[in-house]
């Protein structure tokens, strides 16, 4: 698979360009919606991973669909803790007796709020293993979206897991 | 809820995780993504063909003004090698902002779409922002800012304000407008962000000349502190 770069778009790199993005671009956008709960900002967060594919291609250039899943992914949590830091200061704002924002009041369904920020503090690569594999990749996907051996996803993601329940917990006790 | 086993862990993260699943009547709209993306590829392409035919003519004419002299021929390869070399990504550094600690490198885009470094700023004083336009206290802090880039500016002191805003420019370029703010603002990220621990905003950092961390505020500092500080490192 040929990405095009920003200078050069040769006709065949377009079209694979193409196929990549007919390919991959609604399972990325639902894959990221898990991450950002929002259905505008998962296909915002998608077209930004394939901007960023066509400006500046990777220079391994043989898994590309691998690449706009760790990018995507990456993005999205990066986002979720920028957003993390603002429910900080908002909560401590209405500490203070400012109001939060509607819209944000509107957005707080807890148990959203507690998965996604328990996966936001796990490394992003066990986030995109237990991301991935809710939104039903197979092992032998997942291990080729995050550059793994497929012989190991399974220990990988049972560890991911772990540490996923044990940050949950850690945050919100046992439930 | 008692887990016995990895595969109740397992179970018991598949009902966690399911709470994020995608509304069943929404399909992502491909057509429209691909639409938005040849737009911006398309008005990136403009501008970066526009940039480059200049960028291209000023380069090529001091480096041919360079050739002409075979003693300048060393500094010409080097010019071109400056201008044709990538982007230096971020520098590998410490999470931890101890003081009197270098303070790590960074390489971000300002609203000009320029790449900067903090090791640009060596040799000044540098008080280094993290801010957000949703914050209050940030916004307390900025005027205090913009007056310090006025009176230590001449005497190599420069701000760098670093935005950890959701939406990017379009969140942030109307701010810097509306608030005259005549300082650098910079896009951050979360990687820079860890880099400095700017887990609440504001937290600002001074970096003294030699680009060590002489001191770090978070959350709304006194401005006299500021200020004494900044007289202090410019000494």
């Amino acid at each position: 698979m040929t990405v095009p770069s920003a200078t050069t778009v040769p006709e065949e790199a377009a079209r694979d360009f193409d196929a990549l993005f007919q390919t991959y671009y609604s399972r990325l956008a639902r894959l990221l919606y898990r991450v950002t709960g929002d259905t505008a900002r998962a296909e915002e967060v998608a077209a930004e991973a394939f901007w960023r594919l066509h400006r500046k291609p990777p220079s391994d250039q043989s898994n590309p669909e691998g690449w706009l899943y760790r990018t995507g992914l990456r993005l999205a949590l990066d986002h979720l803790k920028k957003e993390k830091r603002r429910e900080r200061y908002e909560a401590l704002g209405s500490f203070f007796g400012i109001a939060a924002s509607p819209d944000r009041v509107v957005e707080q369904n807890q148990d959203r709020a507690r998965v996604r920020q328990a996966l936001a503090a796990l490394k992003p690569e066990q986030a995109g293993l237990v991301l991935m594999r809710a939104e039903g990749f197979s092992y032998s996907e997942i291990a080729t979206a995050l550059g793994l051996n497929s012989a190991s996803v399974g220990t990988l993601l049972a560890r991911a897991e772990q540490a996923f329940r044990k940050e949950y917990v850690k945050r919100y006790g046992d439930r | 809820m008692e887990i016995a086993s990895s595969m109740d862990v397992s179970r018991w993260v598949a009902v966690q995780v399911a709470v994020l699943e995608a509304p069943q009547d929404w399909e992502p709209n491909a057509a429209a993504g691909r639409a938005r993306l040849e737009a911006r590829l398309n008005s990136a392409g403009a501008a970066a063909r526009y940039w480059r035919t200049g960028a291209i003519a000023a380069t090529s004419f001091v480096c041919v003004t360079l050739l002409v002299s075979p003693n300048a021929r060393v500094l010409a390869e080097q010019c071109w090698r400056c201008i044709a070399g990538g982007r230096t990504e971020i520098a590998a550094g410490t999470a931890a902002t101890n003081l009197h600690k270098t303070a790590p490198d960074f390489s971000l885009v300002d609203a000009r779409g320029a790449t900067v470094h903090l090791s640009d700023y060596k040799g000044k004083v540098v008080l280094l922002d993290f801010w957000a336009t949703w914050c209050h206290p940030c916004k307390v802090e900025i005027p205090w800012f913009v007056e310090f880039e006025r009176s230590f500016k001449d005497q190599g002191f420069a701000v760098l304000g670093v935005s950890l805003d959701e939406d990017g420019w379009k969140q942030v370029t109307p701010f810097v407008e509306r608030n005259k703010v005549n300082y650098r603002i910079l896009m951050g990220n979360e990687e820079v962000a860890q880099l400095y621990a700017a887990d609440s905003l504001p937290t600002t950092l001074l970096i003294d000349r030699e680009g060590r961390i002489a001191a770090s505020h978070v959350g709304l500092a006194d401005r006299a502190a500021f200020e004494r500080e900044i007289r202090a490192l410019l000494r």
